[in-house]
């Protein structure tokens, strides 16, 4: 696989952790 | 969808949801005052950093049953991008909490309570200089030994540390099944890096190998063959890599990543050839026959599928050749009839690292040897300059969907060369690359 696609992933691994994450405060707050 | 496809994937959602295992965990318990919004992103990027940092130590632990589908050097690849991630959680948490509540930063006063202050301030601090140091490493002047030293001591203390920050917080952690289940989450990682710093070495002391044969190889490189001391062996496919220690003890700090050039079907005698790069590779010339050697492995992807494939185009650059010289041995050992080109690239022809056993192994395999040289001697008549589109065009019959391509090599000679088969539409899962500069 290339580097550049695995910094990619590295990077949707993120954003996904970072999404769930905030909608799980969204969820917990309300 | 291609099985590196699937194996990506399932790998990618294993790692997604062991990261949001803290934050589930905590999220058994939800407090019956909770914080308001900003205050609650800024507990749960806690707990995530918590989960991202437990991964770090879990994918970057050497550990086969993780890494091994994948392709190590990838792995690392991800490891270090989701290091910036942890560096922005770490950094956010802590700012998010103040900003949504001041009153938090008396947390950070000694004068209100200088243990929890000084563990606090220790923690963002070691997190911090965890990651600054492991992205920066060459430009900070770290020696790599000496880093890898820091980087586990400094893991350990951060996934502790920030497990005894969450439960005396104790906010969305209390409870005794929340904080049972958070310690026993934790602990893997914990067990984890003990696993690969401390029980692995413990177990490798019981197979030693000895350097039996040291010799200089063109390209300022060196070779050192190795035989095992005792009644074992190495089993490994050809292409992949080892983590070698020389010396008398395995838990030494120089432990460092070596490609075998060696043939497979030889697992009791292995070679490795090191160019000298100024470091550590620079006292390899003065390695005697009979040092002590502990070996760690096998590690790495880079196989060719024989039975699949239509065939390979292999791409080294430099010293990259050594993975290469493994699977063109092997290929000539088992007999293997699948079409292979090399193509080769060096600066001079006197850098060209095994350039006379390559000439023989183009007679006894289905191979193409084709040397590109950037800074090429009077009269040269092979391919010069450095591998692009138009090179790979040239020399190479067109694509027919099954072939794989293997580059090895630095850091600009890969970016160019995947570069060239991406423009000429060969897809990411046909090109397997092995970056050998990791850390």
């Amino acid at each position: 696989m290339l580097h550049q696609y695995v910094r990619y992933a590295g990077n949707l691994a993120g954003v996904i952790l970072f999404a769930v994450t905030i909608a799980a405060a969204v969820i917990v707050t309300r | 969808m291609r099985p590196i496809t699937r194996r990506g994937l399932l790998w990618g959602s294993l790692y997604l949801l062991l990261s949001l295992l803290p934050l589930g965990i905590a999220l058994l318990s939800v407090p019956e005052e909770p914080r308001g919004l900003l205050g609650a992103i800024g507990v749960m990027f806690g707990l995530l950093a918590l989960g991202v940092f437990g991964m770090q130590v879990v994918i970057s632990g050497r550990h086969r049953w993780f890494a091994e589908s994948i392709g190590f050097d990838n792995i690392l690849q991800f490891h270090r991008q989701t290091g910036l991630l942890a560096l922005w959680l770490v950094v956010l948490h802590p700012l998010l909490i103040f900003v949504a509540d001041p009153s938090y930063l008396e947390f950070l006063d000694p004068r209100e309570d200088t243990l929890r202050a000084l563990a606090l301030i220790g923690l963002l601090g070691a997190s911090v200089v965890l990651i600054v140091s492991s992205l920066w490493r060459v430009q900070l002047g770290l020696s790599y030994e000496w880093w890898r030293l820091l980087h586990g001591g400094l893991a350990l203390f951060v996934v502790v540390g920030g497990l005894g920050h969450a439960l005396m917080a104790s906010h969305y952690t209390a409870g005794w099944l929340t904080a049972g289940l958070l310690i026993a989450a934790l602990l893997v990682p914990v067990y984890l890096l003990a696993d690969s710093r401390l029980l692995r070495p413990w177990r490798l002391r019981k197979q030693p190998w000895q350097v039996v044969d040291n010799q200089p190889a063109l390209g300022d490189a060196t070779t050192l063959t190795l035989e095992a001391v005792g009644e074992h062996r190495l089993d490994f496919n050809a292409g992949q890599f080892f983590w070698i220690t020389l010396g008398d003890s395995p838990f030494s700090l120089q432990q460092h990543p070596f490609s075998l050039v060696t043939s497979a079907c030889r697992p009791g005698r292995i070679a490795f050839t090191a160019k000298n790069l100024g470091d550590f590779t620079a006292t390899l010339p003065e390695i005697t026959p009979g040092t002590r050697a502990f070996i760690e492995g096998p590690y790495g992807a880079f196989i060719p599928d024989v039975r699949s494939a239509s065939g390979a185009v292999l791409m080294a650059g430099g010293i990259g050749v050594t993975p290469i010289m493994s699977i063109l041995r092997t290929f000539r050992d088992q007999g293997v009839s699948l079409p292979l080109w090399l193509i080769y690239a060096n600066p001079s022809w006197d850098e060209v690292t095994y350039r006379d056993e390559l000439a023989e192994l183009e007679a006894e395999l289905p191979l193409k040897v084709i040397h590109v040289l950037s800074d090429p001697p009077e009269g040269w008549q092979g391919e010069t300059g450095y591998i692009d589109k138009a090179l790979l065009e040239r020399c190479l019959p067109e694509d027919d969907d099954q072939r794989e391509y293997f580059i090895c090599g630095p850091e600009p000679m890969m970016n160019a060369a995947e570069g060239a088969l991406i423009e000429l539409g060969v897809p990411v899962t046909r090109i397997i690359s092995d970056r050998f500069a990791i850390v």
